[in-house]
């Protein structure tokens, strides 16, 4: 076991993509940080630079405190589950975990050892002898799992293991991924672009930006505390509603002409400029009046989803900005009751329009 | 669609007929004497000469084509056919390795250049390559028989195409998993590549078995000779002298001739079969 520490590494390729500009993280001993982001954001180059498939360009990526940028990959003691599993189709699942261990002059009682001990702790010593086509995706996923964990390598890396699952298999794996990693206490890196996973997941987040580190932090820190326009509309589902405005004298107005006065602790801070307003959509609520900043929404349609209800509409009616409440439980009447909302001020965002951060 | 498939079908048929019929002829007709033949024309059913006449192609000296025994000759055309197919497996295999794995400069357009060769058949260098092996004392062996064939540009295509067919992640697992180049290649490519080198090998081996030309050119020694250059032998001599023309033994070694490449495509073929359907997925 062991940590991981990435200091400001880069990465172009030959083709002169530049797809990592500079992220620096420490993933501590025994803990799962998770790499989240859009497609094509530079997840899979910096979990791939770790493994050693990629070159590093530039900075430095260390294992246990071993600079391992010209170590190759088998001898960085990692190892890497993938997102299509890449199992030898010609072995059986017995080889494909023991496959490694050959390599590395395991004994071969050992190697039964601990090809069992994995395969039992994953619930697949029924298909031992079975190839990898004769397997469902999920029993594929688990072996893929097995080959890195009969390894006792210093740090799991995972490449979206879970995107070739159905819905429901995913939330079930994603629990088992938990446990197992939690249980064995290695050191993991995982890349995902589903935010539910991710938050579920890891202990830190590092959510990446067209190649750069946007934050760092454990979910709920993203959750509570977005440092960018970008965090913000990407943690959280429904995602975080996004009113662009004017902020001046005070408040907001928004396209459409509709204005919001903003508490103190908001309003001081800048002057005026194009600004952001962030609301969460859960932390919008039927008007009360007390100590709120109220909202006046033309809800246009409403969505039940059993235990909470959707809410959409434009806040100060036609040609006002598109905004989404989050009512708990069931809503009763019709669109047109719907249209007082308050939201406690600290639960307002306010970002700069032009750089995107925080104010 | 009733009569549409009958006739479908009755074409079918008279296709096959057509094809298999000269077959047919030249086996049964290799099962009577000379006299018959010569009397009352080709048979079309099995005569009681079988185990004299084939005998006597395989084993006599100086039989029918006044040259080897059929014997040799099936022999020599085996180690050709083999040679020829496994020789061009190994090299196209690593050939294509290298184009495929190793980033080296202008692997692409050596890659091509290989590529090109296909468009020059045996016949255009024959005269280079006959005078290269006849200058290495190569002449009227098998070495010299095989060697300048071996080198294949289709060989090289087809595995090319396979190899960046197979995931880039299994590469990776491997590289991950301890495995060094030689390792990957082993373990994981050739075993994948089962299929494709059975294929290979039932195209090559025929191309090989069915060689004329260099041999011909290659072999001076009767005992070098080939199977396809015994029948060309055969039927030379088959209507000089005053003899009795030998035809049923020219028809026996022709269905010898026909029958190793039947073999091995009919058993080569059930593993490719077998292959395919269990690489699905
Ligand atoms: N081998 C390569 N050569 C050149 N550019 C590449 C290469 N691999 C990736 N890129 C580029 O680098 C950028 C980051 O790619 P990467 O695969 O890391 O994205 P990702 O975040 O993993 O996306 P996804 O969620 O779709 O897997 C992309 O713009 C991509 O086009
Ligand atoms: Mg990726």
């Amino acid at each position: 076991m062991a940590d991981i520490a990435i200091r400001d590494v880069e990465k172009r390729y030959a083709n002169g993509a530049h797809a990592v500009k500079g992220v620096s993280v420490d993933v501590a001993d025994g803990e799962l940080l998770v790499l989240l982001g859009p497609s094509g954001c530079g997840k899979s180059t910096l979990l791939r630079m770790v493994a050693g498939l990629e070159t590093i360009t530039d900075g430095e990526v260390a294992i246990d405190g071993a600079r391992v940028n010209d170590v190759s990959p088998a001898d960085r003691d990692i190892a890497m589950v993938f997102q299509n599993y890449a199992l030898y189709p010609h072995m059986s699942v017995f080889d494909n975990l023991a496959y490694g261990l050959r390599n590395r002059g395991v004994t071969k009682a050992d190697i039964k050892h601990r090809v069992d001990e994995a395969a039992a702790i994953l619930g697949i010593e029924d298909y031992l002898d079975r190839r990898p086509n004769q397997l469902s995706g999920g029993q594929r996923q688990r072996v893929a799992m097995g080959r890195a964990i009969v390894r006792e390598p210093k740090a799991f890396l995972f490449d979206e293991p879970l995107s070739n699952l159905d819905a429901k298999l995913r939330v079930h794996m994603r629990i088992e991924i938990k446990r197992l990693q939690r249980r064995l206490g290695v050191t993991s890196l995982y890349v995902t672009h589903d935010q539910v996973e991710a938050m579920t997941l890891g202990d830190r987040l590092i959510v990446l930006n067209a190649g750069k580190a946007e934050q760092i932090g454990t979910p709920m820190e993203l959750y509570e505390n977005p440092q960018t326009l970008f965090v913000a509309g990407f943690i959280g589902t429904p995602a975080m509603n996004l009113l662009p405005g004017k902020l001046e004298n005070g408040g907001v107005t928004f396209e459409g002409g509709a204005n919001l006065q903003l508490p103190d602790m908001l309003s001081g801070k800048a002057a005026s400029k194009d600004v952001v307003l962030g609301i969460r959509p859960e932390h919008l609520h039927a008007a009360t009046g007390q100590a709120e900043v109220g909202f006046t929404v033309t809800t246009d349609l409403i969505e039940h989803l059993g235990a909470d209800t959707l809410l959409h509409g434009r806040l100060g009616g036609n040609g006002g900005p598109a905004l989404t409440a989050r009512l708990p439980g069931k809503v009763f009447g019709s669109e047109s009751d719907r249209n007082g909302f308050g939201i406690v001020p600290d639960k307002l965002f306010l970002f700069d329009a032009g750089t995107g951060h925080r104010i | 669609m009733k009569p549409r498939q009958i006739i479908d079908h009755i074409v079918l048929i008279l296709g096959c007929l057509f094809m298999v019929l000269p077959v047919w002829i030249a086996l049964t007709s290799s099962t009577h004497s000379a006299e018959t033949l010569f009397r009352e024309g080709l048979q079309l059913w099995f005569g009681d000469q079988f185990v004299e006449n084939y005998r006597a192609v395989l084993l006599e000296q100086g039989g029918v084509t006044k040259t080897s025994t059929a014997l040799r000759m099936l022999f020599n055309s085996l180690i050709l056919g083999l040679g020829f197919a496994v020789g061009k497996i190994v090299i196209s295999m690593l050939a294509a390795y290298a184009i495929v794995y190793f980033r080296f400069k202008m692997a692409e357009f050596l890659f091509w250049i290989i590529f090109l060769t296909l468009l020059l058949p045996l016949e255009v260098r024959i005269v280079p390559s006959y005078a290269v092996v006849a200058q290495l004392g190569l002449l009227n062996t098998y070495t010299g028989l095989i060697v300048p064939l071996i080198a294949s540009a289709t060989g090289t295509f087809f595995f090319r195409q396979f190899f960046k067919s197979v995931p880039d992640e299994l590469l990776e697992a491997a590289r991950i998993d301890g495995a060094g180049p030689i390792r990957f290649f082993i373990d994981i490519l050739l075993p994948l590549s089962k299929t494709m080198m059975a294929a290979i090998f039932i195209i090559m081996f025929v191309t090989g078995w069915n060689q004329y030309l260099w041999p011909l050119i290659m072999t001076t020694d009767d005992s070098m000779y080939t199977i396809v250059i015994g029948i060309k032998q055969a039927f030379q001599v088959l209507y000089e002298g005053g003899e009795l023309p030998r035809v049923q033994e020219a028809f026996a070694l022709t269905i010898l001739a026909v029958l190793p490449p039947v073999l091995v495509v009919l058993f080569f073929q059930r593993w490719f079969v077998r292959g395919l359907l269990e690489s699905e997925k």
